[in-house]
């Protein structure tokens, strides 16, 4: 069976062979959805799913809101004994280099962290936390409806100690490969 | 033009990565203060102390101690003062590998060197014939003894009776250690918050090696318990975990309670501590501790000596 890493590789090359990029959505709205990779510096491994939506009536193929779910029960908590913890994310994107291949791009995440310590001895501690990310990276667009995201993000909110989920880790990095819909 | 800034940044950066800190006398870090233990190992170690026990002797309960990253014999010292007036147990403290004397020679180590001494005691009280031996550790003296547990160092050997674990990290509070293999060379050391009197037994700069030392035998331990750790037939262990912890993140008994199960496959035992201080057992030197941090640091020895005598 193949490691976390090494599927995060396999799609990261996924998404270069099917290089070179197509344009053409500038003025269309569209919507990527596809499968996030998340790991955390020293961490663990939390992928989940992620949708972008770019509509043509504000900022068209600059301005992204999205979604994304990712957990660690798809990650690092599958099959093992890491502690399953789920993070939902809502989010604003600002690309740059419009109709290129490769785009920048800066996003800031809000969103909830909910680990689960399952045990009654444990409530005492606190899982839960809002978080606050900003995350840069870079987007390549692929000859299909592909692209491959790979951004670093950092979580103002991680915990301390004595404050905050102890499991939600400051840095981290993601890779999102999705597929784009084109509405009209 | 921009060239210039560029090499004028980069040298201010280089100049501002000194790797050798302004150790003073007075710490553990320089060469006057050394601990304890070695000058004087048979007041420490039980295998050095009585090497030839007799047959009552040797079937006795043996307390071994094991302090923390960056500590001294002295985080037990407590402990030792608590036992001192006991005869049916031993106290054994032992000094990870690397600690106590310069700061050099606390970079040069590696984890598995601070994890030696805990395995050349164990072995030396064994091939003496003490039969009942137990762990007490605290802060990475957790995270080495699962380590050991994990890699199955005590297969075929004289199974330990009981682990007692006191703010084990496998989850460090300050989550920079989870990035100090890039930062780490940038900044050298790092510096602790130590007070005057705890300079003495307490590293005062922290290689950055040695922070990566650490962070690689917690992860490594996370790892290890994410795979599932099985104690020992009739071996136990118990974690005191302080609910409010600036150094070992309290979610780090979760992990260690999902990761390690008794030999029939039951839970180990876990208290969740009302304490904001890590390693709560220590109070010596600590300013702000009052009659509460007593009481549970009491009750906490004779929860810990009244399971080891069983």
């Amino acid at each position: 069976m193949l490691k976390h890493k090494q599927w995060f590789i396999g799609l990261g090359i996924l998404g270069l062979m099917v290089l070179p990029a197509s344009t053409g959505y500038a003025q269309q709205s569209t919507l990527d959805v596809g499968i996030r990779i998340q790991k955390s510096a020293s961490f663990y491994f939390e992928n989940g799913v992620s949708a972008v939506y770019s509509d043509q009536r504000v900022l068209p193929d600059r301005l992204f809101l999205g979604a994304s779910f990712v957990s660690s029960r798809f990650g690092s908590a599958l099959g093992s004994n890491a502690i399953k913890q789920d993070t939902f994310l809502l989010s604003a994107a600002w690309y740059l280099r419009q109709s290129k291949s490769i785009r920048p791009f800066g996003q800031i995440n809000v969103g909830f962290f909910r680990a689960d310590y399952e045990e009654e001895v444990f409530d005492v501690l606190p899982n839960t936390a809002f978080i606050l990310t900003p995350e840069i990276g870079l987007r390549v667009k692929a000859a299909l409806p592909l692209s491959v995201a790979v951004s670093a993000g950092y979580n103002l909110s991680s915990g301390n100690g004595e404050s905050g989920p102890g499991t939600l880790y400051p840095v981290f990095v993601q890779l999102t490969t999705s597929w784009r819909i084109v509405t009209p | 033009m921009k060239k210039p800034f560029y090499l004028l940044a980069l040298l201010i950066l280089l100049a501002s990565c000194d790797s050798t800190p302004d150790i003073q006398d007075e710490f553990l870090d320089g060469e006057i203060v050394f601990d304890a233990s070695i000058a004087h190992p048979e007041d420490y170690l039980q295998s050095i102390a009585n090497p030839n026990p007799s047959a009552q002797d040797a079937s006795k309960p043996v307390f071994i101690a094991i302090h923390g990253y960056s500590a001294s014999t002295f985080e037990w010292d407590e402990f030792r003062a608590f036992s001192a007036n006991r005869n049916d147990y031993y106290v054994s403290q032992v000094l990870l590998g690397g600690h106590g004397m310069t700061y050099d020679d606390f970079k040069k180590a590696s984890w598995k060197t601070w994890q030696a001494s805990i395995k050349e005691e164990f072995e030396r009280l064994v091939a003496a014939g003490y039969s009942r031996i137990n762990f007490v550790g605290s802060s990475t003296g957790g995270a080495l003894l699962i380590e050991m547990l994990a890699s199955g160092y005590f297969d075929g050997k004289t199974a330990p009776g009981h682990f007692f674990l006191v703010d084990p990290i496998i989850i460090p509070s300050s989550k920079i250690l989870s990035i100090i293999p890039l930062m780490g060379p940038v900044l050298g050391y790092a510096e602790a918050d130590n007070t005057t009197d705890e300079d003495r037994y307490w590293y005062h700069f922290r290689p950055q090696e040695t922070l990566q030392e650490l962070l690689e035998v917690t992860v490594r331990a996370r790892k290890q318990l994410e795979d599932g750790v099985t104690l020992p037939s009739g071996t136990s262990m118990k974690v005191y975990k302080s609910i409010k912890d600036a150094t070992a993140d309290p979610a780090s008994a979760v992990l260690i309670y999902k990761g390690m199960k008794t030999s029939s496959g039951g839970p180990i035992d876990v208290e969740m501590v009302e304490s904001n201080l890590h390693v709560f057992t220590r109070l010596a030197l600590r300013s702000g501790t009052g009659a509460s941090d007593i009481a549970t640091q009491l009750r906490t020895f004779n929860d810990i000596v009244t399971r080891g005598l069983n």
